[in-house]
């Protein structure tokens, strides 16, 4: 089922072309990453998709109008309020939310003992995590994630991503992912949008048809790392017409 | 060895400059640069700190001027504080106010006292709310400098959970603009302290720490003069330490105001302990 269709989507800020005729279309409770070179304008296509900036040009339809979004930073100190403790970083002003989902998701993500907590109290991973847990004790229908785990350190990403898809395989919410790791980009995603240098056009749609549940064995597989290869060669292609 | 100097000093290092101070004094005394009537013996004027301190003659004068602040600071913070978080937030409504506040804010408060006199009389009311006039157009300053100065992002976050006006505004904008708004508060109190101790020497005023000065000088009680000015300085330095300390008990989160802060290793345990 259809989930959000994106057409001729265009963005300029003044004398920057940032995003030119973007289209594509996602379905119900896929994940899709978006991958691209610095600058070429991901967190822009982010920021419209989520609703946060209304001034571009083109159309940008979700099938059912009252679907909730919920968004995820690249530095976790932007979606936590440093006054407010975890539980009340989850609740927000939402009055009739469901504990026991407060509950569950703190116990998946294993927070529960810093429920009373300050984000000053946790490490960056955590705040992160809180983030994470946001999304899912809001039950939201997509989760846009603007390179969520760059800011961390290897270990802390590796622990980190994994909670975040343990919580994913539960309720499949959409996932719309941005990245510049590739090796990240293929493990994690069902169809993958690459995109050009700035202006950014859509330079191909890859999908991904690795079997779920996936873990780090993969990223050895012969299917993986042609995987690889077709976006290395995009890559570098793109590059050669430069030179 | 090296302890012992160190405890001597952070217990002396507080006290060199004022006792310096007292004992310079003391020369000047002594060698009569100065008219012995205006610059008394600095020990008679510490015995008459003692000695109102001890009679509690000035306690009623004290609490009187102190009455005052409060109560001006209170009605500065309850209009100001409101109003510089709206005029933060709606950046059009600011625009249009920026001049009338700069201005207001520019006309020395005491050339406003007799103005004041003619709407509030010249009782207790003219006084408060002379000094509450001049506090709340700093904590307005401030509060909006605050809104408009702080994280974005916050915003776009609420936007993206749909959060309601009223929980932007009380649970994202105004803690995230206390910082601002306590500095505003800080200014704030010492100049309802100026202005009401000024407007208390005026003529027609019976009673508070400024006529107690004025007296005194008038009545060529000079060493009492001192002591009551610095009995004044006393009540302006704990008023702003009674905020500083509400502050650092309030905004709990940034990172002068806690300790915990940069304790990266303490956070790190924490982790390897989620993990099992
Ligand atoms: N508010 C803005 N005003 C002007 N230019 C901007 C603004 N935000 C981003 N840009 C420009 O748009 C381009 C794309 O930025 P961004 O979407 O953040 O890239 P990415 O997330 O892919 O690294 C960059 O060249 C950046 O300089
Ligand atoms: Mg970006």
């Amino acid at each position: 089922m259809t989930f959000l269709t994106v057409s001729e989507l265009n963005k300029e800020y003044p004398n920057v072309h940032v995003l030119d005729k973007i289209c594509f279309e996602i379905q119900r409770g896929e994940f899709v990453s978006v991958f691209g070179p610095n600058g070429c304008g991901k967190t822009t296509l982010l920021n419209i998709l989520s609703g946060m900036d209304n001034s571009y040009t083109g159309s940008v339809k979700f099938t059912d109008n009252s679907i909730r979004k919920a968004f995820i930073f690249q530095n976790s100190n932007d979606s936590i309020l440093p006054w407010k403790n975890v539980l009340d970083n989850l609740r927000l002003d939402n009055q009739n939310i469901d504990e026991s989902r407060i509950k569950d998701v703190l116990d998946e993500l294993k927070l529960s003992n810093f429920k009373n907590r300050f984000p000053y109290q946790l490490s960056g991973g955590m705040k992160q995590l809180l983030a994470i847990a946001r999304s899912f004790v809001f039950e939201c229908d997509i989760i846009f994630l603007d390179e969520p785990f760059s800011s961390l350190d290897y270990n802390m990403a590796q622990t980190v991503r994994e909670k975040f898809l343990g919580l994913w395989q539960k309720d499949k919410p959409t996932i719309f992912f941005v990245s510049h790791d590739i090796k990240e980009t293929i493990l994690l995603s069902d169809k993958i949008i690459l995109l050009s240098k700035r202006p950014a056009k859509i330079k191909k749609i890859i999908e991904i048809e690795l079997p779920r549940p996936r873990d780090s064995t993969i990223l050895t597989s012969k299917k993986f790392l042609e995987y690889e290869k077709m976006i290395l060669y995009e890559v570098e292609n793109e590059n050669k017409i430069e030179d | 060895m090296k302890i012992r100097l160190k405890i001597k000093y952070d217990l002396l290092k507080d006290y060199i400059v004022p006792i310096s101070i007292f004992l310079a004094a003391l020369l000047i005394y002594y060698l009569g640069i100065f008219n012995k009537l205006m610059f008394p013996n600095p020990f008679s004027i510490i015995k008459q700190f003692f000695v109102l301190m001890i009679s509690k003659e000035m306690y009623s004068e004290i609490f009187l001027t102190l009455n005052r602040v409060i109560l001006g600071t209170i009605i500065s913070i309850l209009i100001g504080v409101p109003f510089g978080l709206v005029l933060g937030y709606f950046t059009k409504l600011y625009d249009m106010f920026e001049f009338i506040i700069d201005f207001s804010r520019s006309i020395p408060a005491t050339a406003l006292f007799p103005l004041f006199m003619l709407f509030f009389g010249i009782g207790n009311t003219s006084k408060i709310m002379l000094g509450a006039w001049i506090a709340t157009l700093v904590i307005i300053v401030n509060t909006s400098y605050g809104v408009r100065h702080a994280n974005k992002v916050y915003l776009k976050m609420a936007k993206v959970y749909k959060t309601s006006k009223m929980y932007i505004l009380l649970h994202i904008v105004f803690p995230g603009a206390l910082p601002n708004i306590f500095s505003g508060l800080r200014i704030g109190v010492s100049l309802v302290l100026i202005v009401v101790i000024v407007t208390e020497m005026f003529i027609g005023s019976v009673d508070g720490l400024g006529q107690s000065i004025l007296n005194a000088q008038l009545t060529y009680n000079i060493p009492k003069m001192y002591a009551l000015i610095i009995i004044t300085g006393m009540l302006g330095y704990l008023l702003n330490i009674l905020f500083l300390t509400l502050e650092r008990r309030i905004i709990h989160w940034t990172e002068n105001n806690n300790k915990n802060n940069n304790d990266d290793k303490n956070n790190e345990d924490d982790d390897n302990n989620n993990k099992n």
